[in-house]
């Protein structure tokens, strides 16, 4: 028997690419034009119809094979091991927020050194004054808003060296976008 | 179960709700088992690939497009998860026997005719047939034939060159060919 399937397997003898072609025919793979042409081949070639009828007969096999049926409920154990999903397209966003915070508080480090030496010296509003009459308390508070001013003229002062880390800043902050988007773009298939 | 339902189960299963998600599972469970039961041939193996492939299909949820169909991404989760399995443990590539099957119990008993008999036999033939190829064509196989993938799209799943996706396929079938000799036999 099995010489006789061997016989029967080697009887159409085609070439690679012919058999190729055959299985993208029946795969209804080819362009109509091409399916044309190899159609007006398995009219002229009985070779290449033998092939054909061949493996014609095994695709419908695959057809014809029922489908293995499950026999329990997978839920509950699935279920069982599920977990709150993790968030892979919000990590990255996470990342490069926390480097940006860090480069941020960097970037301020002048300014509040600017305020510290002020801060020391201010003293918070009497509120007793306040409550005697709007006249102390607005003073006060002028008092307060000349001092803040003082502190922003400082920090003003020390702007220089903030621009200085401010474009590495920026740089950084647009390659971990173009990180967190490029993730995105591509997070949908990832499935392994 | 009606699309919209189906679409608004997904949703709530991608902000992490796991019961909507257990009913998508109740959905897709057979046809998972089915692509695994082919694919490893063993019942409990199935069983656990689905259930594995499944877990993964929650874990990637989030990045799931709601426009794309849910039960083709499962499966094709499926396929990779056997397929893996396959190629770490060559050992599952061995043809079962039939009480193992699973089918057996299904072919009529007494009733059944002598052609329906020939039939479940040739039927038997071609699984066992398909279980012998080397997972890369066993896999080729059932992306084709079950799963009705084009060529494209095998192309895509596998990161195969279209001519090797052809190649593979034409060489599965060849195989098969070979062990199975013609119908009629």
């Amino acid at each position: 028997m099995a010489q006789k399937m061997n016989n029967r397997m080697n009887d159409p003898q085609l070439t690679l690419e012919d058999e190729l072609l055959l299985q993208t025919y029946l795969d209804g793979e080819l362009s109509p034009a091409e399916s044309r042409r190899f159609a007006a081949r398995l009219v002229a070639e009985p070779a290449l119809r033998a092939a054909y009828e061949q493996w014609r007969g095994l695709l419908a096999e695959f057809d014809g094979l029922p489908e293995p049926q499950l026999t329990r409920d997978l839920s509950a154990g699935v279920m069982g091991r599920l977990s709150p999903p993790p968030a892979p397209v919000w990590r990255p966003l996470l990342l490069a927020q926390a480097i940006l915070a860090a480069l941020l508080a960097l970037v301020a480090w002048p300014l509040l050194a600017a305020l510290a030496p002020t801060a020391l010296h201010w003293t918070p509003p009497d509120w007793a004054v306040l409550l005697q009459g709007w006249q102390t308390a607005v003073g006060a508070w002028q008092l307060m808003l000349s001092r803040w001013l003082a502190v922003w003229h400082s920090a003003v002062e020390a702007w220089p060296l903030s621009l200085s880390l401010l474009l590495p800043l920026a740089a950084l902050a647009a390659v971990m976008w173009l990180i967190h988007v490029r993730y995105l773009w591509r997070s949908a298939p990832a499935y392994r | 179960m009606d699309p919209s339902v189906e679409q608004e189960l997904l949703a709530q299963a991608q902000r992490g709700d796991r019961q909507a998600y257990g009913a998508l599972v109740g959905r897709y469970q057979q046809s998972l088992f089915a692509v695994c039961y082919r694919l490893l041939g063993q019942r409990q193996d199935a069983e656990d690939a689905a259930q594995e492939a499944f877990v993964r299909g929650f874990r990637s949820l989030t990045g799931f497009d709601r426009q794309r169909p849910l039960g083709p991404w499962l499966r094709q989760i499926a396929t990779n998860v056997c397929y893996d399995l396959l190629r770490e443990r060559p050992s599952m590539t061995v043809p079962l026997l039939e009480e193992h099957d699973g089918f057996d119990g299904r072919s009529g008993g007494w009733r059944e005719t002598e052609q329906a008999q020939i039939v479940r036999e040739r039927q038997q033939q071609l699984r066992q047939a398909i279980r012998a190829l080397p997972p890369h064509y066993r896999v080729v196989i059932e992306m084709r034939h079950f799963q009705e993938l084009s060529y494209q799209e095998m192309v895509e799943q596998l990161d195969l060159p279209l001519n090797t996706v052809k190649s593979h396929l034409l060489r599965a079938r060849k195989l098969l060919l070979e062990r199975l000799g013609p119908e009629d036999e």
